[in-house]
């Protein structure tokens, strides 16, 4: 509340966009608001390169560390400055992207808190936050598969064509699977460690 | 007999004897016993011996020291048996109980630890699922230091912060390679999530906030809030 939040700053604007859609039905979900940020910014999150293009326009700096084992990325925010601060390292496909989008997540709270509309307590920012990521992602994979099958369907031969459906199928199976199963993969691979290695 | 004080000597002497030093094998030579080098012929020891040589850990540090020991003791026969011989010994043992004590020894650390619980190798066995012969292997620095996974179950056996460990281990960085120490990180960390102003967010697995990420949060805060709160000593 302490913050002055300024109309020019693109993240207050849609913060209180999203405030006024549903003012009434508070809180939104993640799913909703994962749509309606990727709707609000006209972006399809696909790559990281499309988040950190975003985040340069949002005003965000992000940079890359060798943070310590097990943490993944920092976010602050101090006035209108914002950083985010993402692990070079991850063990899996897509995983800095996975860091990014759950910080932004927390950057967005810090906004709607100082809206005076939280949307979860701060204890559960985490597991929301990690919602949001997969659900972006998910949502930037969907995306991507309507893509390739609608290219797929082009393909004039039948037999390269089902191959192609096929291929896309497989492919967009496999990514959703990483991106709503990225958090438990982590955890997976945690306890992996844990109990294999000696 | 000298070679079997000597190594007597080192096998009791504290584990971490050179650590983490990139050691010239002569330099060693002369600062362990440089009374010795006046009588031994150091020309006759393999060449490997006098060239630079760097270690990946602590044991083949102290193997390496423990050779050239060896080997120069074993040329230095014509004092062998007098009194002058026992004098330098003593000199050259008393400056390498200097050198150990200084040293930030993994494996010391560990022992000490596991004396100061009052635990023996078995019992920490049972509690944290490591084997006694690995435990007692890293105790005498002859492994390096294990994988973090261990470490934390160690730290839960001896009711000690992972970090604690994973700094003595060398994973962690205490800030010392920026002359920043950990008490300065705690006390900029402190004031960082004092202020109402800042905020912020990690996306952390398996671990606790130890200080080198706190280190981080503080670097962040420093940059935006474009205070200077880490300065070195």
């Amino acid at each position: 509340m302490s913050q002055t939040l300024q109309d020019s700053d693109p993240i207050v604007t849609f913060c209180k966009d999203v405030v006024s859609r549903h003012e009434g039905n508070w809180p939104p979900s993640e799913e909703e608001l994962a749509d309606e940020f990727a709707a609000f910014f006209s972006l399809d999150l696909v790559l990281l390169e499309e988040a950190l293009k975003l985040c340069k326009q949002l005003g965000i700096h992000v940079s890359f560390a060798a943070l310590p084992e097990g943490l993944h990325g920092i976010n602050g925010s101090h006035g209108q400055n914002r950083e985010v601060l993402l692990s070079a390292k991850e063990a899996f496909p897509g995983g800095k992207f996975h860091t990014l989008l759950h910080e932004l997540r927390e950057l967005l709270e810090y906004t709607f808190c100082d809206l005076g509309y939280p949307i979860v307590r701060s204890q559960e920012l985490e597991i929301h936050a990690e919602e949001f990521a997969s659900i972006a992602r998910m949502n930037g994979g969907k995306k991507a598969l309507e893509f390739f099958l609608e290219n797929a369907s082009k393909v004039a031969t039948n037999w390269k064509r089902w191959l192609a459906f096929a291929a896309a199928l497989a492919f967009g199976f496999a990514f959703l699977v990483s991106c709503g199963m990225h958090s438990r993969l982590e955890d997976a691979m945690i306890r992996y460690k844990q109990n294999t290695l000696h | 007999m000298l070679c079997g004080i000597a190594n007597q000597f080192f096998k009791t002497a504290h584990p971490g004897l050179i650590a983490n030093k990139k050691l010239h094998a002569t330099g060693i030579a002369n600062d362990i016993g440089f009374p010795f080098l006046a009588f031994a012929n150091i020309q006759t020891l393999p060449t490997e011996r006098t060239g630079e040589a760097s270690f990946a850990t602590e044991a083949q540090q102290r193997i390496h020291v423990l050779t050239i020991v060896n080997e120069i003791l074993q040329h230095y026969k014509p004092l062998n048996e007098t009194l002058s011989t026992a004098k330098y010994l003593l000199q050259t043992l008393t400056y390498c109980r200097y050198l150990c004590a200084d040293m930030n020894s993994f494996a010391a650390y560990l022992h000490e630890l596991r004396k100061s619980r009052g635990l023996s190798l078995k019992q920490v066995e049972a509690k944290a699922g490591v084997s006694n012969a690995y435990l007692s292997q890293l105790e005498r620095g002859l492994r390096k230091p294990p994988h973090p996974d261990i470490l934390r179950r160690l730290a839960t056996a001896y009711e000690v912060p992972v970090e604690d460990l994973l700094v003595a281990a060398g994973y962690l960085g205490n800030g010392a390679e920026k002359g920043i120490t950990r008490e300065a990180i705690e006390k900029a960390f402190a004031h960082v999530i004092s202020d109402p102003q800042f905020r912020h967010g990690t996306r952390i697995k398996g671990v606790r906030l130890g200080p080198d990420a706190k280190r981080f949060i503080v670097e962040v805060y420093e940059k935006l809030s474009g205070r200077k709160l880490l300065q070195p000593e």
